[in-house]
């Protein structure tokens, strides 16, 4: 039985208890997802509908080794507990979807939207980490796509689910993805999913964020009439142009249509636009060469989001990466506290900038592109920055000691070590 | 729309493709009484299902055409229309003869630059149509020599077709012969379930044909100037069959309305920096009351 009613009980694996049906929460292509009750505490069960699994054993077998290994980290909603076989199908376990969390489709289609820039930034910069972690542990994703992953619109937190066609590196789930969001070279049949294709679907859902059209829809998927799945495996596939290309003008955007594109990329930083343009590049597409990998586009989207920053005179969010540099909205000349030169990154000193770890240190291994070391803080007449401490821990600067949630002067020319690094104010 | 006040300004909705959704309802005296009764439900429940999917996709909007057919055929829908501007329809009343060659004249002439399907409805074109037949008996006029003429419409081959058989003496050949997937022609003959049966499948197909071509795997290779939905079709079987078991069960629950996200509190401008370099302070602990 594929449909549950409420109120029916599944059996958890290996004698864990069982688990009573509440409510129906969704519909995918392979099952159906319930809102269930578990000794008191809600958890959602991911139901498959029968016969969908090219190989349900192979799979079955995946999703417990995938919940032996937990989760990479707590932005996944990962498999917890498999189900017990229960007419010829089966499910999975995990933990329920906070509120205020949407899909990138509700983004794409204008019924929500970020904050801000920086939030989006921000959100971009836990998916693309999430799925650095993920592989770093020798998983690939499989089926990355727009309904993968939710964010909050206001505070570009995330959560990662659908990880049941997570597989270590080499093993394919049988999954072959969405067509719009998957290599070139695993829609043609030339390769099957793996921690590359993984990465080129992580480029695409980075370019919808940002730029809101897709990367290899211009004139020539414009001109076509009828999207067939032959059509859609030439375009995506055999044939696919990034709208782009700096070589090839056969797929540029068209005004009245890809309008986000063409208002949009020129605001993009050269290092995003040639980010972009490698990822989607005739050699990344044609020949499966490596693309953009994770820590790369992390260190272009950090160094993006430092470069945002909300004018002093308009109140709109601008991007300032020389001093003096107009308001992109207002054209007010901008000034700034100063700025943050750390050993990777050279961050304009503005009021509530934060500084994650990952712009002192260069580890990359927990989630610091995301971990909080300081925020800057103006005085009250707005003539002075200072950074916050928002570590556990004090800060050792010079002989004096810097509380949690206290305040660290830093005028010009001042130099100090946080997480072992130096940092001079320039 | 939130607050996205920015360089980046705020963002349109993505263009999206439409995916076009056309029934073909026999409306023949002997489809009178339950049956009709039945169909009348199940589009009226399949509209806002069908409404709320194409709201949620990126990738697509469904549009939504109706052909009914008689003695004769005419057209329920004005032309292929969005979802939003189909509220109110007049149920359908079932009489007459069973002219399937006429509904299949009619499509031929609507699957055309000049019909329906004209690219300037779409701005973004449109995916493969899906077509879903549903009648319940032999058809009275020259159905078949309208179906040879249909199959060589570009637009028709590219469909993805369903063919729903009503009742017990429904002409399965000839609805076999309408699709092309035998796996695609569902037989209902209790009537009770047909409401539930057509509105999963009518569902389920649009989703997966308006998300996804399943496409690299076990694509067979076509002639050149054939094209088919073999690999859509065959995800819509699997995603159909294995459900329809059981179906006198099914009773879909209503998905929650997500909570609206509550705006931002609106931008403070601050005033002018006047003494940004001031050179009286050193790095180190700063007192709050004083800052």
């Amino acid at each position: 039985m594929s449909l549950l009613k409420p109120g029916t009980r599944i059996a958890l694996e290996g004698n864990s208890g069982s688990i009573q049906i509440i409510s129906k929460l969704g519909e995918g292509g392979q099952g159906f997802v319930y809102l269930a009750d578990y000794n008191g505490q809600k958890l959602a069960l991911k139901w498959y509908k029968k016969g969908v699994l090219a190989n349900p054993e192979n799979f079955r077998q995946n999703l417990a080794n995938n919940i032996k290994e937990k989760a990479p980290t707590a932005d996944f909603l990962w498999p917890l507990a498999l189900t017990e076989i229960q007419d010829g199908t089966f499910g999975y376990v995990m933990q329920v979807r906070p509120q205020n969390y949407y899909e990138l489709s509700d983004f794409l289609t204008g019924k929500h939207e970020f904050a801000s820039v920086d939030i989006m930034l921000k959100a971009a910069i836990r998916i693309v980490d999430s799925f650095r972690i993920l592989h770093n542990r020798g998983f690939s994703y499989q089926d990355l796509n727009d309904g993968n992953f939710f964010m909050n619109p206001q505070t570009g937190d995330i959560f990662i689910c659908d990880n049941d066609n997570v597989s270590q590196f080499g093993a394919n789930s049988g999954i072959a993805g969405k067509c719009r969001y998957m290599s070139p070279g695993v829609v043609v049949g030339r390769k099957v999913p793996d921690t590359r294709t993984d990465q080129f679907s992580l480029a695409v859902v980075l370019f919808l964020l940002l730029l809101r059209n897709h990367p290899l829809e211009g004139i020539m998927t414009q001109k076509s009439s009828i999207m067939t799945e032959q059509h859609q495996k030439y375009y995506y596939g055999e044939h696919p142009v990034f709208i782009a290309d700096p070589e090839d003008s056969s797929n540029r955007p068209v005004k009245g249509v890809h309008n986000n594109f063409i208002r949009r990329w020129p605001q993009m930083p050269f290092y995003i636009q040639e980010a972009f343009q490698k990822a989607f590049s005739k050699s990344v597409m044609y020949q499966d060469k490596i693309g953009v990998t994770e820590k790369e586009w992390l260190q272009h989207l950090l160094r993006f989001r430092a470069e945002v920053i909300q004018c002093p005179y308009c109140g709109k969010e601008t991007r300032y990466d020389t001093e003096g540099m107009p308001c992109i909205c207002c054209h007010q000349s901008i000034r700034s506290y100063g700025w943050m030169q750390t050993k990777y990154y050279k961050i304009p000193v503005f009021e509530n900038q934060e500084i994650v770890e990952a712009y002192i240190t260069d580890c990359y291994d927990h989630n610091e592109s995301s971990n909080l070391v300081a925020i800057v803080s103006l005085n009250k007449d707005k003539t002075k920055a200072a950074l916050r401490n928002k570590e556990q821990v004090p800060w050792e600067i010079g002989n004096a000691q810097i509380p949690p949630e206290k305040l660290c002067a830093i005028p010009r020319g001042a130099k100090l070590i946080l997480k072992n690094e130096q940092i001079e104010i320039v | 729309m939130d607050n996205f006040s920015s360089f980046l300004g705020a963002p349109e909705a993505i263009p999206k493709r439409v995916m076009p959704f056309f029934f073909l309802i026999d409306t023949s005296k002997s489809m009178e009484g339950k049956k009709i009764g039945a169909v009348n439900a199940a589009i009226e429940e399949i509209l806002p299902d069908l409404r709320r999917l194409s709201d949620s996709q990126a990738d697509s909007e469904i549009r939504l055409a109706i052909l009914k057919f008689s003695s004769g055929c005419e057209w329920v829908t004005p032309s292929l229309i969005s979802l939003d501007s189909f509220d109110d329809w007049e149920p359908l009343v079932a009489d007459g003869l069973t002219d399937l060659g006429y509904a299949f004249d009619e499509l031929n002439r609507q699957f055309s630059e000049n019909g329906f399907l004209s690219r300037s409805s779409a701005s973004s074109g449109f995916y493969a149509p899906v077509i879903m037949l549903l009648s319940d008996g032999d058809p009275t006029d020259d159905w078949y020599g309208a179906l040879k003429k249909l199959q060589n419409n570009k637009w028709y081959q590219s469909a993805i077709k369903i063919a729903i058989a009503i009742g017990e003496d429904a002409n399965r050949e000839v609805l076999q012969k309408s699709i092309r997937n035998p796996e695609l022609l569902f037989s209902v003959n209790d009537i009770s379930n047909l409401k539930k049966v057509v509105k999963f499948i009518a569902v389920t197909s649009s989703q997966i044909a308006s998300t996804s071509a399943a496409v690299g795997k076990e694509n067979p290779q076509q002639s050149a100037n054939v094209i088919t939905p073999d690999a859509t079709e065959e995800q819509i079987v699997k995603n159909v069959r294995n459900s329809l078991d059981d179906f006198a069960d099914f009773e879909p629950e209503p998905v929650p309305i997500p909570a609206s996200v509550p705006l931002s509190p609106p931008v403070s401008v601050p005033p002018p920096i006047s003494e940004l370099d001031s050179t009286d302070d050193v790095v180190g602990p700063i007192d709050e009351e004083d800052w």
